[in-house]
């Protein structure tokens, strides 16, 4: 078993000791000091080093890594973080959510999305509170699902796929935030970071990565038409530091 | 090789011959090679006679054979033998049916897992292998455990079943067809 054990961590890069799953959700409140057996959000923790303090594997032993399992998604590159909470991992591709058992690759269940128009080019994966999931679509929806069985509880339109905004980011929670981002390189609109609420879904405050005229940083710009078309894409999801209740770095904003 | 037949007939022996298209020849071609599988594998025999006895059957379902604390044949088995036929019924006895995608209480295999901290959970067996084991709880949701440390209790209410194929006898098991087939 001790063998078996090893395998499995070495797979998915992380030594997990994976042990009783509670309930099949995650308290948010645990997002502040991750346990090593879970890897909860994009970044592990809010530090964004993308690191586990684990040991098992390390200089000596990582050449003696060696398959497990495969799960085969059957479409485009997975670009998501996959998390890991109670044992089950979470990932995505563009309209696609995935649950599957990590220990034995066992598909629990598979959430499809079905985008009008927008950009597939990448989906980054999932947040978590409690027994909810949100993940981003290509046509710029934030969409929450049951943790327990994928089925969709609700969505909410994060901004005009007709401007050619669409969904990339994991979403990140922080407290009883939802925060969201958007993709949308190709035209001049002005990228956003919004906190939504975890419940609803409705929109708690939205935040231009360029400054609307009068605030701080408005006089560094030639005129305020250039300022509300500065780009500025929240692509990917960002760090939080809890002592100084700040957020940080959302894509390139 | 079959096509030229069809399509010319063997005059000499009283078979016209067929203008039919290669498609057409080919389906019955198809059809006769499965015809001979069939014979091949015994799929075509049916049972039109039952050597055992009944009261013997009924003695073996109601006692020896301990059918009746899961089964009721005015219940569950209730006309039974108007509903199948008898070597399905047959195959059904000795191979219950396959777990359905939507379980029923009848068969869905169930756990109970005891962890070391003494922590009880029971429900629907997802999986389980020797290192791992994952099932559904009460509420739902899915628990998945490295087996180590672990106490792993499996109900599978279709083990009566494959414990009979293992020890029944002939005559048992054609005594108990009788008896089912009285079951109109």
């Amino acid at each position: 078993m001790k063998l078996r054990s090893c395998r499995f961590s070495l797979l998915i890069g992380l030594q997990l000791i994976l042990r009783s799953a509670g309930a099949q959700g995650l308290d948010p409140a645990k997002l502040l000091k991750p346990a090593t057996d879970t890897w909860p959000s994009y970044h592990g923790d809010y530090s964004g080093r993308h690191h586990s303090p684990l040991s098992q594997i390390n200089a000596g032993n990582v050449k003696s890594l060696s398959r497990a399992w495969v799960y085969r998604a059957n479409q485009v590159a997975i670009k998501s973080e996959p998390l890991e909470v109670n044992g089950i991992l979470y990932f995505t591709v563009p309209d696609h959510v995935w649950a599957v058992d990590a220990r034995i690759s066992r598909e629990l269940w598979h959430y499809v999305w079905t985008s009008k128009g927008g950009t597939r080019i990448g989906s980054r994966g999932v947040g978590i509170y409690g027994n909810w999931l949100y993940f981003e679509t290509p046509d710029a929806y934030l969409v929450s699902l049951n943790i327990r069985d994928g089925k969709e509880r609700w969505h909410k339109e994060l901004a005009d796929v007709a401007l050619e905004y669409f969904g990339t980011p994991a979403p990140l929670v922080v407290g009883n935030h939802i925060l969201v981002g958007v993709g949308g390189d190709s035209m001049d609109v002005p990228g956003f970071l919004e906190a939504r609420d975890p419940e609803t879904g409705d929109v708690q405050w939205r935040w231009y990565t360029t400054p609307r005229p009068g605030q701080p940083g408005a006089e560094t710009w030639p005129n305020p038409d250039a300022m509300t078309h500065g780009g500025g894409m929240t692509w990917m999801p960002g760090t939080f530091d809890p002592e100084l209740n700040l957020l940080l770095g959302h894509g390139q904003s | 090789m079959i096509g030229p037949v069809i399509l010319n007939g063997r005059p000499d022996k009283g078979m016209p011959s067929f203008k039919m298209t290669p498609d057409q020849i080919s389906d019955i071609s198809a059809f006769l090679h499965g015809r001979v599988r069939d014979i091949r594998y015994r799929q075509l025999y049916h049972v039109k006679e039952f050597s055992g006895d009944v009261r013997a059957g009924e003695a073996y379902f109601t006692q020896t054979g301990r059918c009746a604390s899961c089964h009721s044949v005015t219940g569950d088995l209730n006309h039974i033998a108007a509903k199948y036929e008898p070597e399905v019924l047959l195959g059904r006895m000795l191979y219950p049916a396959p777990r359905r995608s939507q379980p029923s209480p009848r068969t869905e295999v169930t756990v109970t897992v005891t962890l070391a901290s003494g922590q009880s959970f029971s429900g629907p067996l997802a999986h389980l292998d020797e290192f791992t084991v994952s099932m559904y709880d009460a509420s739902g949701d899915y628990h998945t455990w490295n087996r180590e440390g672990l106490a792993v209790i499996v109900h599978d209410p279709l083990t009566a079943h494959l414990e009979f194929l293992q020890h029944v006898t002939d005559d048992e098991m054609h005594n108990v067809m009788a008896y089912l087939e009285t079951l109109k």
